[in-house]
């Protein structure tokens, strides 16, 4: 018999759910989506040379389900902006909800910083790189090397062109901004598809003679044998296990922050609205795993796994083979200057977006402080113009600028991505513990919602609950095995150990002079989250 | 009292008036019995509701030969008897939706547009006069005051059982708080895409709070409670529609657009009371300044049953103190 449905009256706020495609699309660009994840991806080989990244990929994908099985749930049975920061302040403490958003303002101010130093040294670098050594002009070529990251003023420079470009259409409007960043996300896509094409049909015999042609004979397999000796040859000394599990790690950065999208407000919580948040988070996390397994696949495929493990370990000169890897190697086969400039000039359009999704998070964070009394008053202030917050904007620009001058200066940017992980998994671990207990502490907002979800009769939540807290800690257990290899070593190390704690410390120093400030005006801070008993 | 304390110049800091504001809470039970209990709870007499207090789903709860059948928010709960099926019912309640008993027949009658009405109408009409049962059960014999104003999603028909209630019905009224202070209060506002009971035109918007003020005592203690807040403000900001009420996205995220009312900003910034508190756009929980008024909407919440508030505090010759509280 067929389930009776609800009836709605004419009435406010009752509006079209937004389109799924769009809330996939939101959800897998708030990661470094498709392209930008298959260079980050790769990267892999970089840190752990005989890993078996398919495989890593697979383990980090599938234990990534839970992750965002417990997003779109919490989303669903409280549908609000905030994400974490609403979460955990209701179901754990004001003070941990607190604490927990304070580690997302840092990895997201570091993220932001890395995108915009990465805007030169990713994006502009190896594009003019890619056009002047497939045309042969030295002019663009010495622009793409001065942008390589070892001139640290003009790196510094370019961030802060990013970060200004970023910041001044965010001023303008959000329209602007987003339909902006739109725009070179699909002119980004676009290019992509066009490279995996490229790829898809060159032949590797047909590859090395390419790779031979522009390199000098026999350039592509000295290229394989430096490799081997460097004892990254797969094909001389087979997969590494501890290289394989080391790996996820990486893998785990490009596919799991997918559910972004999922604090998108959202009225009516109907039955539907738990099917959408699966089908948007899930939907988001499997298709970046499943692009970015494609696109391993043919990029190695044609490229050869030994040679670039050896191209990335610096034994291939010739080109971008690390920052640009498959924008690279495509324009390298095309030959064709017009088809490699307008490749080339596509791959920029990964790297604003990237910037700017993190700039955003910084200014949501600031702004929802802001509203409880945590911070200023003036941090959640819109112009009436623009209707942006132009304060917030601000902060969040100092924030990221200060971000990219650590990164621009220091010598490693994988530690400071290291670091920036550290600070992100920690909200999935807290994350997981409201999932957890949910039901125990708050179940006035759990009996009843769409994420009261049983399957077999088991509750759905507290078992992804446990388990992404259990992805959190084991992401973090990744880190710290292998800081090594991440660079995390000497000072660094301790000071990634010591830096939770602190930023943990900072919060409670900021909660509680926050809260007595707040007293001697008369506002009570700790009402704020006090839910008032309804019997 | 807590409030009453001294600061560290040593001046009697104790306000003057403090009121808990909420509003939009669209059928929910729980939000409703919250707000009752919000007088106690944060040490206020003045508990003021500013419109939109009806529910907006009915949820189907089907008599089967094997009990009643429910489908609500994803979950099917089947074969439920008397007792489970009020434990639901107060769930949906809960979440500002209304459970319709009934056989198939008479449920899927309900596809009729005209007979839907009709039936949210009644519903509504009994929740509101068990809703304020529950007001005098709660605050009879205090000193709180309680003051519920309709706002434009509510029909007519629920005037008369809050007129007959012990709460005070404040549309269209100047009311006299304490200390001087006093508030005007509308529920109406400018045209929405929903064809809403209460909306006006802001011209008339504007001629019905021009009205209101000229009862008043001057601006200098006067609370403006106007359910639209002033537009072009982080106040009224909210998804921008197509003509099919289709929310308008860029990279899949919303595109806000300005929804509040210019009569209602004109008014604030021509007159300068003290405060205004509004509601209607739940996504813009905000404070803001227009000249010397200090505007306030707490957002709505109360799907999932929790009551958004402001609990307001006001002394004299300073600023209102605006704590907002997920009460």
């Amino acid at each position: 018999m067929t389930t009776l449905p609800t009836y709605t009256r004419k009435a406010t706020g009752l509006v079209r759910e937004v389109s799924l495609l769009d809330q996939v699309l939101f959800n897998a660009a708030s990661t470094a989506p498709v392209g930008a994840g298959l260079v980050f991806g790769l990267f892999a080989l970089l840190l752990f040379p005989r890993a078996n990244i398919l495989l890593s990929l697979a383990i980090a994908a599938a234990l990534g389900i839970a992750v965002w099985v417990t997003f779109a749930l919490m989303s669903a049975a409280i549908p609000r902006i905030g994400g974490d920061y609403t979460f955990n302040t209701r179901i754990l403490s004001p003070f941990v909800g607190f604490a927990g958003n304070l580690c997302v303002f840092v990895a997201t101010a570091i993220a932001a910083g890395l995108w915009a130093w990465w805007f030169g040294q990713q994006a502009i670098g190896p594009a003019f790189s890619v056009i002047g050594s497939v045309t042969g002009s030295a002019t663009l070529n010495d622009w793409g090397t001065a942008l390589d990251g070892h001139n640290h003023l003009l790196s510094l420079l370019v961030s802060l062109v990013a970060i200004g470009i970023t910041s001044g259409l965010a001023i303008l409007g959000t329209r602007v901004v987003t339909r902006t960043m739109t725009m070179l996300f699909l002119v980004a896509v676009a290019g992509f598809v066009v490279d995996m094409l490229i790829l898809l049909f060159t032949g590797h015999d047909s590859f090395v003679q390419t790779v031979n042609d522009t390199a000098g004979a026999g350039a592509y397999q000295d290229v394989v044998a430096a490799g081997a000796k460097d004892g990254l040859s797969v094909t001389a000394d087979g997969f590494d296990a501890r290289s394989t599990f080391g790996a996820i790690y990486s893998m785990i950065g490009v596919t799991v922050f997918v559910w972004w999208g999922t604090y998108m407000a959202a009225e009516f919580k109907g039955g539907g609205q738990r099917r959408r948040q699966l089908q948007t988070v899930l939907g988001a996390g499997l298709g970046q795993s499943v692009i970015l397994f494609v696109g391993i696949i043919i990029f190695l495929n044609t490229v050869g796994r030994d040679f670039f493990a050896s191209a990335l370990a610096g034994n291939y000169t010739e080109g971008p083979a690390a920052t640009a890897s498959y924008a690279y190697f495509s324009a390298l086969v095309a030959d064709n200057s017009v088809v490699v400039t307008v490749l080339a000039l596509t791959f920029i359009g990964w790297w604003l977006p990237g910037l700017y999704i993190n700039q955003a998070m910084i200014q949501r964070a600031v702004m929802t402080w802001s509203f409880d009394g945590l911070a200023p008053s003036a941090l959640s202030k819109v112009n009436e113009r623009s209707h942006t917050p132009i304060v917030a904007i601000v902060v969040a620009a100092i924030a990221q600028i200060s971000a990219a001058a650590w990164v621009t200066f220091d010598s490693n940017f994988f530690r400071i991505f290291a670091i920036m992980q550290v600070f992100s998994f920690i909200p999935i671990v807290l994350v997981g513990l409201s999932a957890a207990l949910m039901r125990r502490r708050r179940s006035d907002l759990y009996r009843g919602s769409p994420g009261e979800w049983r399957v077999g009769g088991v509750d759905v939540l507290p078992v992804a609950g446990c388990l992404t807290a259990a992805f959190g800690a084991f992401a973090l257990f990744l880190v710290y095995y292998f800081h090594e290899n991440l660079g995390l070593t000497g000072g660094y190390y301790t000071a990634t150990i010591i830096a939770p704690f602190l930023v943990a410390a900072i919060a409670g120093v900021w909660w509680w002079s926050a809260r007595a400030m707040q007293r001697s005006r008369g506002v009570d801070l700790g009402q704020a989250y006090l839910a008032i008993p309804p019997d | 009292m807590r409030f009453l304390r001294r600061n560290g110049r040593g001046r009697d800091t104790g306000p003057e008036l403090r009121l808990f504001f909420a509003t939009d809470i669209h059928g929910s039970e729980r939000c409703w019995r919250k707000f009752l209990n919000a007088g106690q709870f944060y040490g206020v007499r003045h508990l003021v509701m500013g419109g939109d207090i009806v529910g907006k789903v009915l949820v189907p709860v089907e008599r089967v030969r094997s009990g009643w059948t429910i489908s609500f928010a994803g979950n099917e709960y089947r074969d439920l008897t008397d007792h489970e099926r009020d434990e639901i019912e107060q769930i949906i309640r809960d979440q500002g939706q209304y459970p319709v008993r009934g056989e198939r027949d008479e449920l899927e009658a309900l596809a009729d547009e005209s007979h839907c009405e009709e039936a949210f109408k009644a519903i509504a009409v009994e929740s509101i006069r068990r809703w304020v049962d529950l007001a005098e059960e709660r605050l009879g014999g205090t000193d709180i005051r309680c003051y519920v104003a309709p706002g434009n999603d509510d029909p007519f028909e629920i005037d008369q059982a809050l007129l007959e209630s012990s709460v005070e019905f404040t549309e269209g009224r100047y009311v006299s708080m304490e200390e001087g202070y006093g508030m005007i209060v509308t529920g109406y506002s400018n045209p929405t895409p929903w064809d809403s009971p209460r909306e006006i035109s802001e011209d008339e918007l504007g001629e019905r709070l021009q009205e209101m003020y000229l009862r008043a005592d001057g601006p200098e203690r006067l609370i403006c409670v106007a359910h639209p807040p002033p537009c072009g403000t982080e106040l009224d900001q909210a998804p921008q529609l197509d003509e099919d009420l289709r929310v308008q996205t860029a990279g899949g995220a919303p595109l806000m657009t300005s929804v509040g009312s210019s009569a209602v900003r004109e008014f604030i910034e021509r007159t300068q009371p003290l405060l205004g508190l509004h509601g209607h756009v739940h996504e813009s929980k905000a404070t803001t300044r227009l000249g010397r008024t200090v505007c306030v909407n707490p957002g709505s919440e109360y799907g999932d049953g929790t009551l958004l508030g402001a609990l307001v505090t006001l002394r004299k010759g300073e600023a209102p103190s605006v704590q907002m509280v997920t009460g």
